[in-house]
């Protein structure tokens, strides 16, 4: 399993485990917690990673980002992938034209 | 809902970022009281409205006790009539949350769909009527910022339509009306002790739930569908916005950026606020005409030398000093400080510096926002202290207001600091600045290891730029302005006259009889300096105006000014530390300064004395360099486990 601080800029991933409970409540608030699907928006250098959700984003400090596990998600770049969550899960979607990460 | 007979109170409740504050201020139409809540340092403005009372509160994703906010708000939320819930129209995801908490929680809600045009703008459709079904309350489509949709939420609200409690989600539902008939208590507190509030439970003596995590999935679910259900997106475009903020957190680019906005910054705050506008109010409104005036005017009843007239109008006076620094210093300068802050908060730019800069910050223990106070303490140290309100934490105000007391010269001390400095050399103003930067970053690594607790973890959500409105820069400045200034007052009142009493009794030429050793034996300085550092504790630059005029040898000097530098923060910004960080940290910090300052000045003396040649300056900024090296390598040998 990878974590979060190792996703490329412009992948889209799905969050599959998030290590501290507190974080874990705060990210289901948020929309992003696991099994959520959200686009990696930027990464600044050894430094937080920001991810997006719809229209959302949302920055994660780089210890934190390592204790996020992620598992990469094939889907169409051009669109921002995060949206599409009730979409994503009909087959006809994911067999859409993967990037590759 | 009733609104006649006893006082209602609506909470103003939401995410960060949603515009709570626009409501509550078109709602209740002009400043009103600001008050602490009971229990927390936090501070919510209470207003009126139709005869209800009206409450806004800080901004949270969610009812729990996560952080102060969620307390207070919980609180609010509890004793509340009904809640307006703010949501922003783009951010329905994390926004319907909070939203359907409350709805679970059975609070009467009336929900304000904001930023309407926004969600125009992203071509984004909400079906309304949809939303108002699923979520079974009253949906307001409002641009709050143009008063749009205001006037229906206010008919709404006093047709008295609003008294639904909302379609709770029956799963969650069952549990939470069962366990309020068990133990008697309301629906939102048994929901709250269900999902493990520790606090409630207590009061009630009941054991917290262990449905958290259930109920919030659960939860999630319910919102997920919802979006799916009435929200259309027709296309994704990028927008020069989105690219902004691109710019913005890369550090190629973000670093020029931020460069600029602080530049610009400091140029506003610290220039013509700090030295133009405070050298008019302070020097000529108050120094000129308002000093003499009051002096001559009190003189008239009792003598300037009866110990009653050294207390008015003495150099410490009551009407004198209290009165000039808190008008004609203290005033312009929070103002602009203030306005600044409120442009800086309202374009949505502060959360994108902390992220830019969370990496390097993160050495000190700070989190990346703290730079902001740090640069404006360059301008004026006692405004930036105010400015660490934007840190999140407790631990991370400490420290970041200790570093601006120690190490941060603010604007008119550094004037005269180049000017001693221009007259030695550039080999000193490098050496300075390297003793003075080596100071800031060690401390800061030391009292992050120090201090109980840790870097919070970063998890931000961050809001889209916006260009900011006038009228609510202006009226959050000052609001802001007025409710600071209306706290100082008595502080400086009591500051006043504390050292008036001092004069008086004689007890100031005591203490510079008492700090000659240290100067003379410690700092290797003349006798006279004394003066200079109680003079400096008084207003900074006045202590190193007082050095400029004393006879030195330029390493005598040196050593001077790096101490003055660090030398404890002038009464205002000691007054404000006290009044930000409350009297036990205060009481701390003070004497922590002092004690660093001499220190390391006496150390410098030393080292200058030990490496005495033509290799001085290098070796000795080889020496700190090592120091804060050696520093820095210990804290990163014990470093804590984040998290």
């Amino acid at each position: 399993m990878t974590t979060l601080d190792k996703a490329q800029k412009g992948q889209v991933i799905k969050i599959s485990s998030i290590d501290n409970p507190d974080i874990k409540t705060q990210a289901i608030r948020l929309g992003i917690g696991e099994g959520e699907v959200v686009t990696c928006r930027e990464i600044i250098p050894a430094g937080p990673v920001v991810i997006c959700k719809c229209k959302q984003e949302v920055a994660i400090g780089r210890q934190l980002a390592r204790k996020i596990g992620i598992e990469p998600v094939a889907l169409p770049l051009n669109k921002c992938a995060s949206c599409m969550v009730a979409d994503a899960k009909t087959p006809q979607r994911a067999q859409a034209v993967s990037h590759k990460i | 809902m009733e609104m006649n007979n006893q006082r209602k109170t609506i909470a103003l409740v939401g995410n960060p970022n949603v515009g709570k504050s626009v409501f509550f201020s078109a709602l209740t139409g002009q400043y009103q009281e600001v008050s602490n809540f009971s229990g927390t340092t936090l501070e919510v403005l209470k207003g009126h409205w139709n005869g209800v009372t009206l409450i806004d509160t800080p901004g949270i994703y969610g009812l729990s006790t996560m952080n102060e906010e969620e307390r207070a708000v919980r609180e609010i939320v509890l004793s509340s009539e009904l809640v307006i819930n703010v949501v922003n129209g783009v951010n329905l995801h994390s926004d319907l949350f909070l939203t359907r908490q409350l709805i679970d929680a059975g609070i009467p809600l009336v929900v304000a769909l904001n930023f309407a045009d926004e969600v125009k703008k992203y071509d984004l459709e909400i079906d309304i009527k949809q939303l108002e079904e699923m979520l079974g309350v009253p949906v307001v489509s409002t641009v709050a910022v143009n008063n749009k949709g205001l006037d229906t939420l206010k008919s709404l609200l006093s047709d008295g339509k609003v008294s639904k409690e909302g379609a709770a989600d029956s799963r969650i539902a069952q549990e939470v009306l069962k366990l309020a008939q068990e133990y008697g208590v309301s629906r939102a507190e048994s929901l709250l002790i269900l999902e493990g509030d520790l606090d409630l439970a207590a009061r009630y003596g009941m054991e917290p739930g262990q449905q958290r995590d259930k109920f919030y999935l659960l939860r999630r679910a319910y919102v997920d569908n919802i979006i799916a259900s009435v929200v259309k997106e027709n296309h994704i475009h990028d927008t020069f916005k989105v690219k902004l903020s691109q710019w913005m957190l890369n550090p190629i680019s973000g670093i020029p950026i931020l460069v600029v906005v602080l530049w610009i910054t400091y140029e506003l705050v610290g220039v013509v606020f700090a030295q133009y506008l405070v050298g008019f109010t302070e020097g000529v409104l108050m120094g000129e005409y308002y000093q003499p005036a009051v002096r001559h005017l009190v003189s008239q009843f009792i003598s300037p030398d009866a110990a009653v007239g050294i207390l008015l109008t003495g150099k410490f006076g009551l009407l004198t000093m209290a009165v000039t620094y808190v008008f004609g210093l203290l005033l312009p300068l929070v103002f602009g400080f203030f306005l600044v802050l409120s442009l800086l908060e309202d374009s949505g730019y502060l959360p994108r510096i902390a992220i830019l800069l969370d990496r390097a910050t993160g050495y000190l223990g700070l989190n990346g926002q703290a730079i902001i106070p740090i640069i404006l303490g360059f301008g004026c140290v006692t405004m930036a202290s105010i400015t660490t309100r934007i840190l999140s934490s407790r631990r991370e105000r400490r420290i970041a207001i200790f570093l601006l007391a120690l190490a941060v010269p603010c604007s008119a001390q550094l004037a005269f600091i180049t000017g001693v400095l221009a007259g030695m050399g550039p080999g000193y103003l490098i050496l300075y600045i390297i003793i003075i930067f080596s100071v800031l970053a060690g401390s800061g690594i030391v009292l992050g290891r120090l201090l109980p607790g840790t870097t919070s973890p970063l998890m931000v959500d961050l809001p889209p730029l916006r260009v900011p409105r006038v009228l609510n820069v202006v009226t959050k400045t000052r609001d802001r302005t007025i409710d600071f200034i209306r706290e100082a007052i008595p502080l400086f009142a009591g500051g006043a006259l504390l050292l008036g009493l001092f004069q008086i009794t004689g007890f100031l030429i005591t203490v510079q009889v008492a700090m000659e050793p240290l100067t003379t034996g410690w700092l290797g300085l003349p006798k006279e300096s004394a003066s200079a550092f109680i003079m400096g504790f008084i207003r900074r630059d006045f202590g190193t105006v007082g050095i400029m005029s004393m006879p030195m040898l330029p390493l005598q000097q040196f050593v001077a000014l790096i101490t003055l530098t660090l030398f404890v923060p002038c009464i205002a910004s000691t007054m404000v530390i006290f009044k930000e960080l409350g009297w036990r940290d205060g009481i701390f910090m003070w004497p922590s300064v002092f004690i660093t300052a001499f220190a390391v000045g006496g150390v410098l003396n030393r080292l200058l004395h030990f490496f005495q040649g033509p290799w001085v300056l290098p070796f000795t900024a080889g020496s700190v360099l090592l120091a804060l090296a050696v520093v820095l390598g210990l804290s990163r040998l014990w470093r804590k486990d984040t998290f």
